[in-house]
């Protein structure tokens, strides 16, 4: 049913460039803070609010246009995007991640 | 009532982690009758695993977000004061690729329940493999991890 209506290609597609482009330039739809419970839409630079979480954000970033996208795009034509794009999808989503963690490692 | 969560989310892993495994290594298994203990851990309907992954894989994927800004209140500082920075690293890569596998899920259910069987057999089998090995690498970290610092 849901299969019918909505490109799972295009999804992950477009939630994958989403996600690397998201976490490469770090721009998360929202921050977590998560000492005070608090969202916020800025980055609040206020120690006394603990530390902020950009995860959830660069998630919602990717998923929002990827799910409009795959509700809007036909079926059809979604299932042209070719199988050997799904190879690469996930290795540029990483290395964007690895790029954003780099300093752990230094 | 932070720890019954982490457990919950260790426990639904490792269930994730066997359906995972059992499609991961029968979709590299030719067919020939299955006599070995290997050969018959790999002799499973591998379609037949597909919905019940990504059933899995959401409801842990859940949790572990649940849980995840107690880790950066409890855990990364204490883990970061240890001095064990490449630590932190590597979860945090795990969560870049608890998100990888979460994003590939859709076209990964696709190619198992969508498209014919016969067709587009490298790609099937490059999700599952990926999606195995993504699986393996978190419940790893994520066991290590604990092990280094718990949620209590």
């Amino acid at each position: 049913m849901i299969a019918r209506v909505f490109s799972t290609r295009v999804f992950t597609l477009v939630f994958g460039i989403g996600y690397a482009v998201a976490v490469y330039v770090n721009y998360p739809l929202f921050r977590f803070y998560p000492l005070v419970m608090r969202f916020s839409l800025h980055d609040l630079v206020d120690p006394s609010l603990g530390p902020a979480m950009s995860w959830y954000g660069w998630i919602a970033t990717a998923a929002v246009p990827a799910l409009l996208v795959a509700a809007f795009v036909p079926k059809r034509v979604g299932d042209r995007i070719p199988a050997a794009v799904f190879w690469i999808v996930p290795f540029v989503m990483l290395l964007a991640g690895w790029y954003r963690e780099r300093d752990w490692f230094q | 009532m932070i720890a019954f969560w982490t457990i919950l989310h260790g426990i639904i892993a490792i269930g994730l982690l066997g359906a995972m495994t059992h499609q991961g290594l029968t979709v590299w298994r030719k067919p020939a009758p299955a006599q070995l203990f290997v050969d018959r851990f790999r002799a499973i309907p591998a379609v037949r695993f597909a919905n019940a992954i990504v059933v899995l894989y959401v409801l842990t994927f859940a949790l572990g977000a649940y849980i995840y800004p107690t880790f950066v209140l409890d855990v990364k500082g204490a883990v970061a004061d240890y001095g064990m920075r490449k630590t932190i690293g590597i979860f945090q890569l795990k969560e870049h690729i608890a998100v990888i596998g979460l994003g590939m899920l859709p076209v990964y259910w696709h190619f198992w329940r969508s498209v014919p069987l016969t067709v587009s057999i490298p790609t099937r089998r490059f999700l599952t493999t990926f999606l195995m090995l993504a699986v393996w690498w978190n419940l790893v970290v994520g066991h290590v991890l604990n092990n280094v610092r718990g949620l209590t």
